[in-house]
């Protein structure tokens, strides 16, 4: 029984493979045997882990027998497949517009404002309180207000999108900003260095670990927060099409978007931990977390 | 001509914790002339960062007021070079990056500060190392980067915190002699920069300085003021037993303070 699955499968297991190799070369330089193992272990334990949740689960659905409660992975992965070549690139574009233009304007507000306070006492006294508050409500219990005032489309998850990436990146932007040595600026002044030049070439760099982890928390946030927006309030996108799906009681398909959530996901963290290990090759705390 | 004047300086701190305060320099006079090597010794905590801040423009006094060339310290300056104990330097920058810092951040055009930078990467002995990040040096070779980036802004004056204070023996003492060397030591004093060159090491002091100054503690104040006759070059006609018996001087001078400094902290 060769299907698209598992030549899907395979496929996966050979890119995994060709990535890994890379990873190989790169990583050995020195050190060889030592470095194989652990990238081997690295390699190895990860497929591990999928193939007894694969095991698992294929388990509990023949235990189950009912594909609608919980459909086998081996249809999941069909389903998955199936809408692959069908209606999801859309919906995955949909979510990457809602996430990117979201984003955009989150992070852009949640810097500047951190920005500001920071330089600024009366900012600060104003905006911080402010976040306070705000921060520990959950993105999803503005969705009702947010439908109220936008109407269900893709305003609501670009608007919870963008509220919700606001916080981390401010946070800490803001201890990054506070965090920032002083000596490192005296450095700089007995050097002759103007204050712009003290901004953007001290006080930036020296933040930017902190920035950039606030962006890896808002990006994550926001891609929780993105799939219920888009199931409640939206009209597209992957959260949307989840429940689209859910509705004709076709699960396999529901599991199916639920996975390439996941998978994104993952991708989106992976992404920014590259770009962390490359912007922050300086940092010798940075340079053991870069892969 | 006097390069640095130090008239009737105070400083007391106010911790914001507890309120207390600490009076870190007392009515402190001093003048450093052009081309003087001039070395502050003293008990931890009698003030010497506190003085070498004040004169580089990143620390207030409470009251008095320094001069450098004449003109009222009011900030700092690329003419007033500052070494730190702790080099400071800037992680994410290279070493060359780190000592273009200062021409590059006064809008110097590169074209007029690329030689003289290389030309002091392999004085103080960092060539093929220029595009290391600072956390891939060892302790020495981050102070010569220090050193060198202070030098590439050309300063009149070199303010230095226990700069050899963190580097092991042979590495102090050759960056000593290069230290001398930069310096100009075999200049006419018209030619070089004054120096301020804070220590813990009475030996190091009487070996580099033209004059040695002593501070005392709590409050800190100028104890005594030695002059230093010895033969320059130094390390030409090293003088064992005339510098043992200047740094027996001093010893005796901070001895007693030495030690109550030691039981207060
Ligand atoms: N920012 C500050 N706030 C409060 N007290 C301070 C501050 N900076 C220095 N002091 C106090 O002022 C005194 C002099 O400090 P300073 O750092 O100038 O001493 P020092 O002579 O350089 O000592 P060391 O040899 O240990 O470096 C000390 O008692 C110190 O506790
Ligand atoms: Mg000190």
């Amino acid at each position: 029984m060769i299907n698209d699955y598992h030549l899907l499968t395979a496929k996966l297991i050979i890119v995994y493979q060709i990535e890994s190799q890379v990873c190989l070369k790169r990583k050995c330089m020195s050190r060889e045997t030592r470095k194989i193992q652990r990238v081997a272990s690295a390699v190895t334990a990860p497929i591990v882990g999928c193939a007894g949740l694969y095991a698992a689960w294929t388990a509990a659905s023949w235990w189950l027998e009912n594909p609608i409660l919980l459909p086998p992975p081996n249809s999941v992965l069909t389903a998955l497949v199936s809408i692959m070549q069908d209606e999801l690139v859309g919906d995955i574009l949909a979510s990457l517009h809602h996430l990117g233009v979201g984003m955009s304007f989150g992070v852009t507000i949640g810097f500047a404002l951190a920005v500001l306070a920071t330089q600024n006492r009366l900012v600060e006294r104003l905006v911080d309180p402010l976040i306070e508050l705000l921060r520990p409500i959950s993105g999803i219990a503005w969705i009702p207000l947010a439908i109220m005032m936008f109407g269900v489309g893709e305003t609501v998850p670009i608007f919870l999108i963008a509220y919700v990436s606001v916080f981390p990146i401010y946070i800490n932007t803001v201890a990054g900003i506070a965090g920032v040595d002083g000596r490192l600026i005296n450095a700089a002044k007995v050097l002759g260095a103007p204050p712009s030049t003290i901004r953007w070439h001290v006080i930036l760099p020296s933040a930017l670990p902190m920035i950039l982890a606030g962006f890896r928390l808002s990006l994550g946030v926001a891609w929780m927060t993105l799939i219920g927006a888009e199931l409640i309030g939206g009209n597209s996108g992957l959260g949307w099409r989840a429940f689209w799906y859910e509705q004709f009681f076709a699960m396999n398909k529901n599991l199916a978007v639920i996975l390439v959530v996941g998978v994104l996901g993952f991708l989106f963290d992976g992404i920014i931990r590259l770009l962390q290990a490359r912007l922050l090759r300086w940092s010798p705390a940075q340079s053991g977390a870069a892969t | 001509m006097t390069a640095i004047r130090i008239d009737r300086i105070s400083k007391t701190f106010v911790s914001s914790r507890t309120g207390e305060q600490v009076v870190a320099l007392k009515d402190v006079d001093l003048e450093v002339s052009q081309g003087e090597f001039v070395a502050i010794v003293g008990p931890s905590g009698c003030g010497k960062s506190t003085l070498l801040s004040i004169i580089a423009g990143i620390l207030e006094p409470t009251s008095g007021a320094a001069y450098h060339y004449d003109a009222p310290i009011l900030g700092p300056s690329p003419d007033r070079g500052v070494l730190f104990q702790d080099y400071a330097l800037f992680p994410w920058l290279s070493v060359r990056q780190n000592i273009s810092f200062g021409p590059r951040a006064r809008g110097v055009p590169s074209s007029e500060w690329q030689q003289e930078v290389d030309r002091l990467i392999s004085v103080v002995g960092l060539s093929g190392f220029d595009t290391r990040l600072p956390h891939e040096l060892s302790g020495g070779m981050r102070q010569r980067c220090a050193l060198a980036r202070m030098l590439a802004n050309e300063p009149r004056t070199w303010l230095m915190d226990e700069p050899l204070a963190a580097v092991d023996l042979q590495t102090r003492t050759l960056l000593q002699e290069e230290i001398l060397r930069i310096w100009g030591e075999d200049q006419p004093p018209a030619d070089r920069p004054a120096v301020m060159f804070i220590t813990h090491g009475i030996d190091e002091a009487v070996l580099l300085a033209d004059r040695v100054i002593v501070l005392g503690r709590r409050p800190g104040r100028v104890k005594a003021d030695l002059k230093i006759d010895l033969n320059r070059p130094r390390f030409e006609h090293r003088d064992l037993a005339a510098e043992g018996v200047l740094v027996q001087q001093i010893w005796d001078q901070i001895r007693d303070e030495a030690r109550s400094a030691i039981l207060e902290d």
